[in-house]
């Protein structure tokens, strides 16, 4: 083989692998960017759980009704043993007065992402972020552990955590247990901007 | 985050809006995940954003997959370079005796499908990676890739032929007779 034809087969050789890995790597990035936040106009605050919708998301609803309605029973029997279950019903769907917040941030927001809200609701610690996009991302806060079946979520290791997580049309979330105390964090589009803050609350 | 740019075309502003919109979290992610800095990657993104205003003819189609992959390669660059430059390292490669690269039979591209292309190529560092994507997928001169990358051109040739060399291992690894 001549010098020439050497060349022109290695260039040409090169040329094909470059240019498909170029789209196969573009194609892989475009799903990546699909299940990143995006830059959306004014959003209403929301409930993890209960605003992340109850279609596409089954699966994940169901655990956290689950274990927001076992909460809600626990307080609710703490407080009112013998109350009918059409009562607790009730309890459960009306507004309480915001509070404070019982459990603090224990970690240093990240630079560029903001607290702009916390009350305390029930057993929870509920706080509203900004992330520097101004994407909203409700933290939620509760003392216990992250029980049930977990199966639904895929898993991933943040700093030697657990972290599950599930993202899809218009919701994103991913829940994990620190300290004894279990953070659920949503937003209304893809898991990147709740890494990110997973990363400094893991830490 | 601010940039000022000033255009020549009112497409070129669109085509630039758009690829803004739509990949800016997606390029603060990939600068991210080197630099874990969220000033530094704000920085990084905007200066991915000019080398990106300063090179939109090299983009046909804003939605093809293949200008993402172009937007990643160049604040990959854009990080990994502001790493070099706050560790103080020096960035030039030394010289070394260049030759082609390689010889390889033509069937065998034919023969790899796309997670072993996407392996293969991702076997490359970063910085050998965008040179190879740059040279062969865009066909930017040796002068273009310095210019987009903040190097120079022996840095290009340099990593151009340690690219090379690194794909000849990894296709001899999968079995393959190449010859660097």
């Amino acid at each position: 083989m001549s010098t020439h034809n050497q060349t022109n087969n290695e260039t040409a050789f090169l040329t094909v692998l470059a240019r498909r890995y170029e789209t196969a790597d573009g194609e892989r990035l475009i799903r990546e960017a699909a299940s990143l936040p995006v830059q959306a106009g004014p959003k209403r605050k929301r409930r993890p759980g209960f605003a992340i919708g109850f279609g596409s998301l089954a699966a994940a609803c169901l655990i956290l009704l689950v274990v927001g309605l076992m909460r809600g029973q626990r307080n609710l029997s703490a407080a009112e043993p013998d109350a009918p279950r059409e009562t607790a019903a009730v309890a459960a769907t009306t507004p309480k007065p915001a509070s404070a917040p019982a459990i603090p941030l224990r970690f240093t927001m990240p630079q560029g992402y903001a607290v702009t809200g916390a009350e305390q609701d029930r057993g929870e610690s509920v706080y509203h972020i900004l992330d520097p996009y101004r994407e909203q991302i409700v933290l939620t806060l509760r003392e216990g552990a992250l029980t049930g079946d977990m199966s639904a979520f895929p898993k991933r290791e943040i700093n030697g955590f657990t972290v599950y997580g599930r993202a899809g049309e218009g919701y994103a979330m991913l829940l994990f247990e620190k300290d004894g105390v279990v953070y659920v964090l949503t937003c209304q589009s893809g898991t990147g901007t709740l890494e990110l803050l997973s990363e400094t609350i893991l830490n | 985050m601010i940039l000022l740019l000033t255009f020549s075309a009112e497409s070129d502003k669109e085509k630039f809006d758009f690829l803004y919109a739509r990949y800016k979290r997606l390029l603060f992610s990939k600068a991210y995940g080197i630099l874990h800095d969220h000033a530094l990657c704000e920085d990084a993104v905007s200066e991915a954003y000019l080398r990106i205003f300063r090179n939109l003819h090299k983009i046909a189609d804003c939605s093809a997959p293949q200008t993402v992959s172009f937007l990643v390669t160049i604040v990959k660059n854009v990080a990994l370079g502001m790493v070099v430059k706050y560790n103080r390292e020096l960035p030039a490669e030394p010289d070394e005796q260049l030759a082609d690269a390689f010889r390889i039979e033509e069937t065998v591209i034919g023969e790899l499908g796309e997670a072993r292309i996407l392996a293969l190529v991702d076997g490359l560092k970063e910085e050998y990676r965008a040179v190879f994507l740059l040279k062969y997928a865009r066909g930017c001169s040796h002068k273009e890739i310095a210019d987009l990358l903040q190097t120079t051109e022996n840095n290009v040739t340099v990593r151009l032929h340690r690219a090379k060399k690194r794909l000849a291992e990894l296709l001899r690894e999968e079995g393959y007779d190449v010859y660097a």
